[in-house]
């Protein structure tokens, strides 16, 4: 053993530099994945705290179907659970617009918080409201008055300070059960200080008493008892004295039991809903950001493969370099067994280097990429670094393995290295059949190929390789599993009756006509809507694998042309020879070498593709679906016409308007049908539509919202969007019909008009709360009721950003929910014009809207309207979502450019090493009539086309799969030249510079003495 | 017919590895004419390599000229002695004298392919050349494919393909068999008689030596003996 550490720290002492690359490159890959860590991990803290802080110090909710919960429970709850709980009180909590008067700002979705103020057991447990000079609030004061308290985010945001006066809207319900919003003028008693439950909904609330409440929206008493919702505490500081999860879950179901008990509540579907609602966010968060570290960590896998190619490529020239030390050794008497352990011990020692560099890289790194994670989805705020045990035993196991499965290889080859052939110098550069090795590879893949073809013919129901099986993602999953083993099996089986050159060449062309068959067709089939991730992946790596062997067993062809090119010009004719043949003459090396690149550049020119072409090319697709809608106003309070027309107020602002179309919204309650029944109802936002709306007088539709249909009969063979714009708009507008025929359906998705019969909703796709059977249950003013679902909306501009799922109702049942009354007074009008989508004077037009709803001296708050109006121009919408899509392309991109720092170093490494092992050729070129230039040129040109064949490699590849998905999206494609250029310069100079250096180096080098190297 | 195509003066060569003073040549004189055959022994270390290094211009002399046909090559620069080289010398080393990665033609067509030849034009001279030296079936081949007097035959024909003046020989027989030994000493003669080009060949053989015309003795770094073989 004692020699093997003398051997191992000898090695260390000459190979500096590549070890130093070695540990680099494990560094980097170590550095991705706890920077992935530590971001992740970041953002995970970072948004619980802020969400969490957003609660106040509350735990539990509960409410019920009505919105209504009585003042009974909450007494119940005080008297059952007292030794449980910390406090419980009941609120309600209405969302609206706030105007300031004074300084004519505006802010909507303000949370007004209407509270007891007297409530000892409650809210006074939960802590006090303290103002900004730190003085204690005596809330009382407020009772009975006109006056609020904001906290000091909001009055911020809208300017104001203490005696000013805001005004808003609060609906006042009628003893009928009617509800109409009055307008009210309130003073701002006090700023309270931004702290404990002030931090409730990030601060942007208003408080104010419930007795002034009563006074104003209830007047006649009816619901002076009741409460929207009851909130439990059971901590009066999160901070020092947090709860647990689990403990929190567990007791929201022990209320809820006990609630159904005291309620009597024997219903198959309580009214009653317990949500620990602190620790349910929580753990959402928790599992979306899973998602995402997940993907990150997919990517840094790309990555690292090729990182792995770089050591293994470094790892195999000290093979090389040590074969006569190797050979000597074993001559001496060393066993197979010690030559692989000198290996092993030495990558595990670089490994564990490479851990080190990567944890503090991966700090770096990490809290860069939370802080811009933290911008491209605007979150806001400044994540906070969270470093964990988990986080340091990533960066030491990664590092290791990286090292330790790198290593393996060329441990294998040291071990069975001829000794005699090393030590007579022989080296053999002919080609050879595949080894044996290869051939029981091969019958392994068939086997292989054999098994996934039954796990394949399982999910595809015996549709193998025929269009109907692509239709689903797993039958696209395992078909191209499948042809992957079988043709490699079938290929390395061929290799032993043929050459090996044309084995692999016609596995490499299957793998890239499969693939890019895949990209531009395959991908089409699929008509099934989830998360197609690990297909992509595998075509991915098909099409990347493919296409570098297909490239480094041509190697040669390649090398000839170049020659051949070269040699059209005299003064290159002599360097063409050397560097295309140097080049050829390591094969592997050279594959390693460009393909480093080729995976890099593969998957960032994709994204870059992808990205300009989804913000450039898609503007016709985004007009299409939103119906050729080109603003969208929503006003927080319906408003009469006959003493307002809004409608006629948006055309006399600009003739080149169109059409104006209006309809209601309000806030309803959903949740699936499926097994879940337990599930709590979420918020969603109801639409009602009726067909005047969709329609023109002669009974044309004004404007298609294009839905996907859902209904069996209507479902066509292939997904909707793939079909021909005027097929799309006849599907749809079918859909629309039966929306509005006034008929019901079965479950099955069948007129009827049975008891059993369900009335029809449309959802918008992106967040669906259906189930399998496309139904769903709303809460209404009668209980919960089952709807049909006949279709799904996408790419409808305000779904694209409601946190909430948009559900479109007929006309005819909005009697059953609330917020419906006066149906006729609408809040949401679609303007269409003449401009096109991205025009400016769209802009314009939407501003001058909100200026002549919201502002101080319009014609509605004259009429003693107070609206708060969002016009929002559909192109906004869209640019809003680009934003975000095309920040996570950047992001990506940057993210996956530290592969190209491995494909640089991997190119300075190789270049060094040919120079260093040819230095006695070189003093040969030298004293045949080579200059020094000449001496430079070759090495650069070498390095030059290695990079480059990355580089074209990952340009085509990146370009086919973008093109792809911008076929699939029907956008137009748009190549980023910018980008492009950007990849060509950075391969450019690394290639420049890695053969530069060494290039000179050895250039310099009196050829006598290059001529004594012996290697 | 016998003006002097090599002046050496007073030439003398130092190597400096890190202080330790290694006198190799220490003031070599000597003429070699036009068309002449020499051959250079002596002892292993006296300086035959270095003396060639310094003839070819892939070394600098410590002191001393070098003057090849009225060029005094100690004074050009990198690229003209290069250039030089190419043009007027041909080169065969003691060791590996052939850039393993190139197929026996391009190795020999290269100096053609620097002198600005095309491609098809230096190959089909190449193939002349490794015809006459009877390589005519090794054309594709990759050295390590060679046997080492056939290898040696390619470093040959590398040498003379640009029709050089001088043509410089560190033991061109050196691992070869006594009769592929002498099969090589016919070509260069053969070469000599055709190109009337000058051949100056280091050799420890002394059998090797006596083909040639004229055997210089260097001892020490200095020129110990002239013997002349065969006059003109
Ligand atoms: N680069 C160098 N650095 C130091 N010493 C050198 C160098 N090159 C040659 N020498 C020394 O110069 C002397 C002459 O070397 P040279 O190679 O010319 O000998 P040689 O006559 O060709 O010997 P051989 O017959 O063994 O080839 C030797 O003592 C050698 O050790
Ligand atoms: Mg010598």
């Amino acid at each position: 053993m004692g020699y093997i550490i003398s051997f191992v720290t000898k090695s260390v002492r000459r190979r500096l530099p590549k070890y130093v690359s070695i540990i680099i490159a494990i560094g980097l890959g170590v550095t991705l994945f706890v920077s992935v860590d530590i971001a992740v991990n970041s953002l995970t803290e970072g948004i619980i705290t802020s969400s969490s802080q957003s609660l106040g110090e509350f735990d539990i909710s509960i409410s019920n179907n009505t919105g209504k919960i009585s003042n009974n429970v909450l007494n119940y709850i005080r008297e059952n659970f007292n030794d449980k709980i910390v406090a419980a009180t009941g609120r309600i909590t209405l969302s609206t617009t706030i105007f300031a008067n004074r300084t004519g700002q505006l802010e909507k979705d303000i949370d007004v918080i209407v509270f007891n103020t007297t409530d000892k057991d409650g809210e006074q447990k939960l802590g006090y409201l303290k103002n900004i000079d730190g003085r204690k609030i005596n809330t009382t004061e407020i009772r009975d008055k006109k006056y609020v308290l904001i906290p000091e985010p909001l009055a911020e945001k809208l300017e104001v300070k203490k005696g000013d006066i805001i005004e808003t809207n609060i609906p006042r319900e009628y003893k009928n059960g009617t509800t109409l919003f009055v307008h009210v003028v309130f003073t701002v008693y006090d700023i309270i200080s931004f702290e404990g439950k002030a931090t409730e909904s990030q601060g942007l609330t208003v408080w104010l008493s419930r007795s002034t409440y009563n006074a104003i929206a209830d007047p006649d008493g009816v619901y002076w008892n009741y409460f929207d919702t009851i909130w439990i505490s059971l901590s009066s500081n999160h901070n020092i004295n947090p709860v647990d999860n689990n403990y929190a879950k567990k007791l929201a179901q022990e209320i809820k039991n006990s609630l159904i008990n005291y309620l009597n509540d024997d219903s198959d579907d309580p009214s009653i809903t317990v949500m620990a609602i602190r620790a349910e966010i929580e753990e959402s968060i928790r599992e979306g950001l899973n998602s995402f570290k997940i993907f990150l960590n997919m990517m840094a896998t790309l990555i690292i493969i090729a990182g792995i190619l770089l050591i293994s490529n470094i790892q195999m020239i000290s093979v090389e370099d040590r074969e006569i030390q190797i050979g000597i050794l074993r001559s001496l008497g060393a066993k197979k067994g010690e030559i692989i352990r000198i290996f092993i011990l030495e990558s595990v020692f670089l490994g564990l280097f490479g851990s080190v560099l990567g944890f503090f890289g991966g700090l770096v790194l990490g809290k860069y990429l939370a802080l811009y994670i933290n911008n491209i989805f605007q979150i806001g705020g400044t994540p906070i670094i969270v470093i964990n045990k988990g986080t340091i035993i990533t960066s030491i196991v990664s590092g290791i393995l990286i090292a330790v499965a790198t290593g393996i290889y060329p441990a294998l080859k040291a071990r069975s290295i001829n000794i005699v052939e090393v030590l007579r110098g022989v080296k053999s550069y002919k080609e050879e059949k595949l080894s044996k090795k290869g051939f029981y590879f091969g019958w392994v893949s068939i086997l292989f190929s054999i098994f996934l073809y039954l796990k394949l013919s399982r999910v595809s129901d015996g549709f193998i390789l025929t269009k109907e099986g692509w239709r689903t993602i797993d039958a696209q999953f395992y078909s191209l599993l499948f042809l992957s083993a079988l043709m490699l099996g079938l290929g390395l089986i061929l290799s032993q009756f043929t050459s090996r050159n044309f084995a692999l060449n016609l596995i490499s062309l299957g793998y890239i006509s499969v693939s890019v068959w895949w990209f531009r067709n395959g991908i089409q089939l699929l008509n099934e809507s989830g998360n197609a991730d690990k297909i992509f992946y595998v075509a991915l790596l098909m099409l990347i694998s493919g296409t570098v062997v297909v490239v480094g067993v041509n190697l040669e062809i390649l090398g000839a042309f170049l020659r051949k090119t070269l040699a059209l010009f005299e003064k290159t004719r002599a360097i063409g020879v050397i560097s295309t043949r140097s080049m050829t003459s390591k094969k592997l090396r050279a594959v390693l070498t460009f393909s480093i690149f080729a995976i890099i550049l593969s998957i960032n020119v994709f994204a870059a593709t992808w990205g300009v072409s989804v913000e450039k090319g898609s503007v016709d697709l985004w007009a299409f679906y939103s119906g050729r809608v080109d603003i969208i106003v929503d006003l927080d309070v319906p408003v009469n016409p006959a003493i307002y027309n809004y409608s006629q107020m948006i055309y006399r602002l600009d003739p080149h308007v169109t059409d104006v179309a209006c309809t209601r919204h309000a806030t309803g309650y959903a949740k699936t049908t499926s097994e879940t029944l337990g599930t709590p109802f979420i918020p969603v936002d109801l639409y009602a539509w009726n067909s005047s709306i969709m329609k023109n007088q002669k009974g044309e539709y004004r404007f298609d919202i294009i839905t996907n249909p859902v209904l069996k009969k209507q479902t066509t063979e292939q997904a909707i969007d793939t079909l021909p714009e005027n097929e799309q708009l006849n599907i749809s507008r079918n859909i629309w019909d039966l929306f509005f025929s006034g008929q019901n359906f079965t479950v099955d998705g069948e007129i009827s008009n049975g008891t059993d019969a369900l009335p029809p909703v449309i959802l918008t796709g992106r967040r669906t709360i259906t189930d399998e059977n496309n139904t769903i249950i709303l809460m209404t003013k009668y209980g919960a009721m089952k709807f049909r679902v006949l279709a799904s909306v996408f790419n409808y501009g305000p779904s694209a950003f409601s946190f909430f799922p948009i559900i479109f109702i007929p006309e005819r049942y909005v009697t059953f929910f609330e917020g419906f009354d006066y149906i006729n007074y609408p809040n949401y009008y679609f303007i269409m014009t003449e401009y096109p989508l991205n025009d400016p004077a769209v802009r314009t037009l939407a501003q001058k809207i909100e200026k002549e709803s919201n502002s101080a001296d319009s014609d509605l708050r004259k009429l003693g309207y107070l609206v708060g109006a969002l016009a929002t121009p559909v192109w906004d919408y869209y640019q809003e979502f680009v934003k975000i899509y095309v920040g996570f392309l950047d992001f990506l991109q940057l993210f996956l450019s530290t592969g190209l720092l491995i494909g640089i170093i991997g190119l300075m490494v190789i270049s060094l090493r040919n120079v260093a092992e040819r230095k006695r050729e070189i003093g040969m070129q030298r004293a045949i009539g080579f200059n020094r230039k000449q001496v430079v040129l070759s090495a650069i040109f070498e390095i030059f086309t290695l990079g480059f064949i990355g580089l074209i490699i990952g340009i085509i590849n990146g370009l086919i799969m973008a093109n792809s998905f911008t076929k699939l999206s029907k956008i137009d494609f748009y190549i980023p030249w910018a980008r492009i250029w950007l990849y060509f310069a950075v391969t450019f100079f690394s290639a420049f510079f890695a053969g530069l250096i060494p290039g000179i180096k050895v250039a310099r080098i009196p050829p006598s003495e290059a001529l004594r190297y012996t290697g | 017919m016998s003006e002097n195509l090599v002046i050496i003066k007073n030439l003398h060569k130092i190597y400096d590895p890190e202080g330790a003073n290694v006198h190799a040549l220490r003031g070599i004189n000597l003429t070699v004419k036009k068309g002449e055959m020499l051959a250079i022994m002596g002892p292993s270390g006296c300086g035959k390599t270095t003396l060639l290094n310094l003839l070819g211009g892939i070394d600098k002399p410590t002191k001393g000229t070098i003057i090849i046909d009225g060029v005094d090559i100690t004074r050009l620069n990198d690229d003209d002695v290069t250039n030089f080289r190419r043009d007027r010398i041909g080169y065969i080393f003691q060791l590996f004298n052939l850039l393993d990665f190139l197929p026996v033609v391009e190795n020999v067509a290269l100096p053609l392919l620097l002198q600005g030849y095309t491609i098809n034009s230096a190959y089909e001279e190449a193939k002349v050349v490794l015809r006459q030296m009877g390589l005519g079936d090794r054309v594709y081949h990759y050295p390590n494919q060679l046997s080492g007097g056939q290898a040696q035959r390619v470093a040959i024909a590398r040498a003379i393909i640009t029709n050089p003046a001088i043509i410089l020989g560190d033991e061109p027989t050196g691992d070869l068999d006594t009769k592929t030994s002498m099969d090589i000493m016919n070509l260069f003669r053969r070469i000599n008689i055709q190109n009337k080009q000058t051949l100056i060949i280091v050799t420890h053989s002394r059998a090797i030596a006596e083909q040639c015309d004229r055997i210089v003795h260097i001892e020490n770094g200095v020129v110990s003996k002239e013997e002349i073989i065969r006059g003109d």
